[in-house]
This record gives C-alpha cells, structure tokens and sequence, in this order.
C-alpha cells in the first residue's frame, strides 16, 4: 500500500516584507504546534520549491497573503483552489523571481497529474508589503486566528 | 494585438508586456519599400544603484549584497565578489585548493538549476510549439517531471554547499563560512548519479527529437578559458578572435556605451564591436575541457543537429546548455565521490587598500567584477557587468537579421519567433513566455 503523506500546509511569504510576513508568521506558529498529521512547508525564502513537495499529497493547504484590493484589509478569507469563482488575485503569474509562481506551480502540477485532491487557500487581505516595514497588528492577531483555522481543517480533512 | 502595417497601408502593433518579468522588452521594427530599416530593442534594466550603495559598505559584506542583483544565479555574483576581493585583500593565492573545488561543487549546482528551468521550462515550449510550459506538460509529462527532479537536486547542492538556494548565506571572501559535511556530501552522491544518467538521455532527445531553425552568424565567442578545466570560476579571458587577456584588464577591453533607445548599455570590444558570452562561447572555446561523460555525447549530439564545433548558431544554445548540464553534474559526482571535508573553510582575511577585478562564468555569461577598498576594507568602488548586459547588442544585430526573415510573416508569428531568438540568449527578461512589446512600421 502506497504511503499516506501528511497534509502539507504550506506557508508563503516574505517576512521581511511588512504584511507580507503573514504567511510566515502562521508557518512559524505551526511548527512551534504542529497539528497531527501535518507537515508545515515555510517557503518564505524559495517560493518556487511548492512543487517538489507535491507529489502524493492528498491535501494541500496554502497561507498567503492577498494584495489590497481583495476584500477588506485585515481579513482572513478562504476558498477552494479548483473553485470556478475564485478571487482573481489566485490567477497571478508574476509572485515570483526567476522561477514558477505559486499558481504556475499549480497549474504545473496538475498537468502533470501530482496536483493534491484538495487545494484549500487561506488568505488575508494586507495594506502593504513594503521591505522592511514591520507588520500591522492585525497580522500578527490574524495569523493566530489563520493557524487556527488550518488545524480545524487539518482535522476535518484527514 | 492590433494589425501590423503592411506597405500599403498604416498600422500600428503593440504588445502588451507583463509586469511580472524583471525588465521589459519592447521591440520596434520599421520597414521601408518591404526592406527592415530600423530595429530597436529597448530593455529596460534597473538602475545600476547596487554599484553606488557598495560604496562605504564593509568588504565582507559584498557577497550578501550582490547575490541580491540575481535570483537564479546569486552563486555568480557571490564567486565573482569573492574572486576579486580576494585579489584586492592579496590572498587571492592563499585559497586552498579544497575551498576551490567546493566552489566548484556550488557553481555545478547554480549551473544544474539554471539550465534545467531555462531548457525545459522556458525554450523547449518554443521548440515543441507550446504555449507554456504548462501546456507542454499536459503532453510531455515524463520530461518535465525528470527535468524538475534535475533542479531540484540542483538546488540541494547549492543548499548544501552554500546554505540556502535562494541568495546563498554560506559564502565569505576567503571561502565559506562553514564546510560542506562529508555526510551531506555522501547523501548527495547518489540521486547526482542517478540525475546525470537521465540528463545524458535527455540531452540526445534534445539532440535528435527538435528542429533547430537555421540561422547563423559570424559572432565573436567570449569566455573563461582556464588552462585544465571546463571554465567556471578561473581563467584567463579569451575569445574566438584573439582576446588573450588577464582578468584584470577586461574592463579595460571593452567599452559600454550608453544608446539613447534603451537604458540597457550595449557593451563591445574596444576598436571591434559587438561579442556573445554564454554556454555557446564557453563551449566552442573549450570542448576540449569537457568531464568525460559529456565529452563522450559531444560527437553524438555534433552528428544529430548536424554542425560540428564551432556552433555559430544561437538555437544550438539549448544543446550546449545541455552538455553543460551534463558536465556538472559529472563533475559534481567526481567532488562529492572523493570529498574530505577541508583543514580550513576559509583563509583569513585582513583588511587592506587594494584593487582586484574577476570575472567567473555564470550560466549566462561572464559576470565581472572589480572592486577597490579603502584601508579598513570598506568599498570605494565598484564595477559589475553582468552577463546579459553584455549580450545586449549582439541580441539586437540578432533580431535585425530576423526582422528580414520573418517580414512575411504575421504579427503574432513575428513577435513569437523574435522572442524565441532572444531565449537563446536566457535572458533575464525572459522568465515569462510573453514579454515583448512588439511594434513593426511599414513605410
């Protein structure tokens, strides 16, 4: 019998980029307290390695954050990656240097027949994602309530 | 895309560039009586600011800053830094020969990943006539699933030798902070012999299975050419048409001058002109330097795309990037194979006033460097030419010899095989498939 991989909940995120950070904070909340059968990918530095960590995944949960723009700064929101109506901002192609984007990555693997059965998208809205800025408050209060959220659906999903 | 002017009429193209790339493109092409009579390649490269605000910075602290001009190939401007900072610090001859071959090891790995994501990921779509990658990899699956296992090692060797694959933390001048662990040596050795294995049946498919268009120049071949090695980090600065030079005085040998279409400097030769750096240089300068294994493919890759060394064909790019590819791989199956971890990691440095300028050869080109220091070791100044500016001309006097070829064509297949002319070249402007914006005027 093939080896079940732990859901991967990976965390995108540059956190030396004010808001930005969001997605690492919550990665670094969750390897201090990972949930069961979780394994926490902080790509923070190398964005563009989401796709070697897919293959066997059934499930895969992403933390980012989401440009102004999109719903009310400060607010987490949540979708389905395969979901028709997703945001727009999950189409964008230009999130990363020299390397595939998080939704290029995506689209790669399904492609290749590795994407996860179930791609779930936790996102905040930030104001900024300025180098060296420090982060706003409230992303420090949303990446609690975001770590929260991916260990209620780590349990669900299992 | 609006309609492109034909000779009796007036029209205007344009296509829209995405903001994702890091610099832009914008080709314009103006025909007279059915003949090209200007072509302008505007890249816009960011301003040179990293050259300024070296200045006053502490020497130790170069390699950290430069490898931020570069996200595919930090280890490039890391070697190139520390190469010329260690001529300015006169320990340049201090550097154990075991420092030498983990920079080797670390360029093998920057080599590796580059030239797998740019093979695979961003020219064979145009050789196999998809959009993208991704739709090639609906078809193609199996390649693309053996070229993404090839960067991903290439990235663990750079991770392992250098800290981090992304803007290296591991590198000093002098050597490396910490050395490479002879387990973590150990642990890569066999997933790199089984990677060289694939990547040398990969590159006779790349041989054999594409049709590489025909288009030939009479360019001038600049690159490294060490006296025992495939170039990577030494050697003497050569070319095709004589240039026998030092290091140090490359920058005295070319001139880069300012044109008034682009904010990209077009570099040449001085009292010659333009010249190409890249894997085409490196190899029709020195395939007689080749690790065996890729020496051994040469004559059967050579036989398939039908032209034997020297390849003056800019599409042939994609096989050299190969046999590079294949090079490194073996090379770094011979270092991690025989690796003892170093008496010392790094020599010494004490701070001096001096000047020192190396050039190493990153997957692009040669990336060249010049420092001078001041008594503490803090910069006074900085010189860094980076591999594409340095192709910048030699792109253009290209795309004028396409804008004949394709003057029949429409708009849409125009712009497309322009842009595969400029991906021989791996420019950093061409991380995304669409990036230039293309307008051609018939008069």
């Amino acid at each position: 019998m093939a080896e079940i991989k732990p859901i991967l909940v990976a965390c995108c995120g540059n956190p030396l980029a004010g808001d930005d950070a969001f997605g690492h904070l919550v990665a670094m909340r969750l390897l201090r307290d990972p949930p069961p059968g979780c394994e926490i990918l902080d790509l923070a530095t190398n964005p563009a390695s989401l796709l070697d960590h897919l293959e066997g995944r059934r499930v895969l949960i992403i933390v980012d954050a989401a440009e102004p723009g999109h719903g009310e700064a400060g607010e987490l929101f949540e979708c389905d990656w395969r979901d028709p109506n997703r945001p727009a901002f999950i189409n964008q192609s230009d999130l990363s240097t020299h390397g595939l984007s998080i939704t290029q990555q995506l689209e790669l693997a399904q492609s290749l027949g590795v994407l996860p059965e179930v791609v779930r998208i936790i996102a905040m809205t930030i104001t900024s994602a300025q180098v060296y800025a420090k982060s706003d408050a409230k992303v420090l209060e949303q990446s609690a309530a975001a770590s929260r959220r991916v260990a209620e659906l780590a349990g669900w999903l299992a | 895309m609006s309609d492109s002017n034909r000779p009796e009429q007036a029209r205007t193209i344009r296509v829209g560039a995405l903001a994702r790339v890091e610099g832009e493109g914008a080709l314009h092409l103006a025909m007279r009586d059915g003949k090209v009579d200007l072509v302008k390649l505007e890249i816009y490269e960011p301003p040179r600011f990293f050259e300024a605000f070296l200045r006053g910075r502490d020497f130790r602290e170069v390699p950290d800053i430069t490898a931020r001009i570069c996200g595919i190939c930090p280890v490039a401007y890391q070697m190139s830094a520390c190469h010329a900072l260690e001529k300015a610090m006169s320990i340049a001859n201090d550097v154990d020969p075991a420092i030498r071959t983990l920079r080797n090891l670390l360029y093998c790995g920057e080599w590796i990943e580059s030239h797998v994501l740019h093979i695979f990921m961003l020219h064979l779509p145009d050789f196999l006539g998809y959009e993208s990658a991704i739709s090639m990899a609906a078809d193609h699956a199996p390649t693309v699933k053996r070229a993404l296992r090839l960067k991903k090692l290439g990235n663990a060797i750079v991770a392992a030798v250098a800290g981090r694959c992304v803007h290296p933390i591991n590198v000093c001048v002098g050597g490396f902070y910490s050395p490479l662990s002879e387990q973590a040596a150990a642990g890569l050795l066999p997933e790199t012999r089984a990677c060289l294995d694939e990547m040398c049946d990969l590159t006779l498919f790349l041989a054999q299975k594409l049709q590489y268009p025909d288009f030939e120049r009479d360019y001038e071949f600049v690159a490294l050419c060490p006296d025992n090695e495939y170039p990577m980090n030494q050697g003497r600065i050569k070319s095709s048409r004589g240039l026998n030079i030092d290091q140090q005085e490359f920058g005295e040998a070319i001139e880069e001058r300012h044109v008034e279409h682009s904010t990209a400097l077009h570099a040449v030769i001085k009292g010659r002109g333009s010249y190409m750096v890249g894997p085409l240089s490196r190899l029709n300068l020195n395939a007689d330097k080749l690790h065996q294994r890729a020496a051994e493919l040469l004559p059967k890759v050579c036989k398939a795309v039908g032209k034997e060394l020297p390849w003056r064909n800019n599409f042939l790019s994609l096989p050299a990037r190969a046999i590079e590819t294949v090079h490194s791989l073996a090379l770094a199956a011979d270092i991690l194979a025989a690796y003892k971890k170093p008496a010392r990691s790094f020599v010494p440095v004490t701070p001096r006033a001096g000047a020192g300028a190396h050039g190493t050869e990153a997957p692009r080109g040669i990336c060249w460097h010049r420092y001078s220091t001041g008594p503490t070791g803090a910069i006074e100044s900085a010189r860094i030419i980076p591999p594409t500016a340095q192709n910048q001309m030699t792109i253009e006097e290209d795309l004028w010899k396409m804008a004949e070829q394709v003057k029949s064509l429409s708009d849409d297949q125009a712009c497309h095989r322009c842009e595969h002319l400029i991906r021989n070249y791996d420019p950093c402007i061409s991380c995304s498939v669409h990036f230039l914006k293309f307008d051609r005027r018939w008069k």
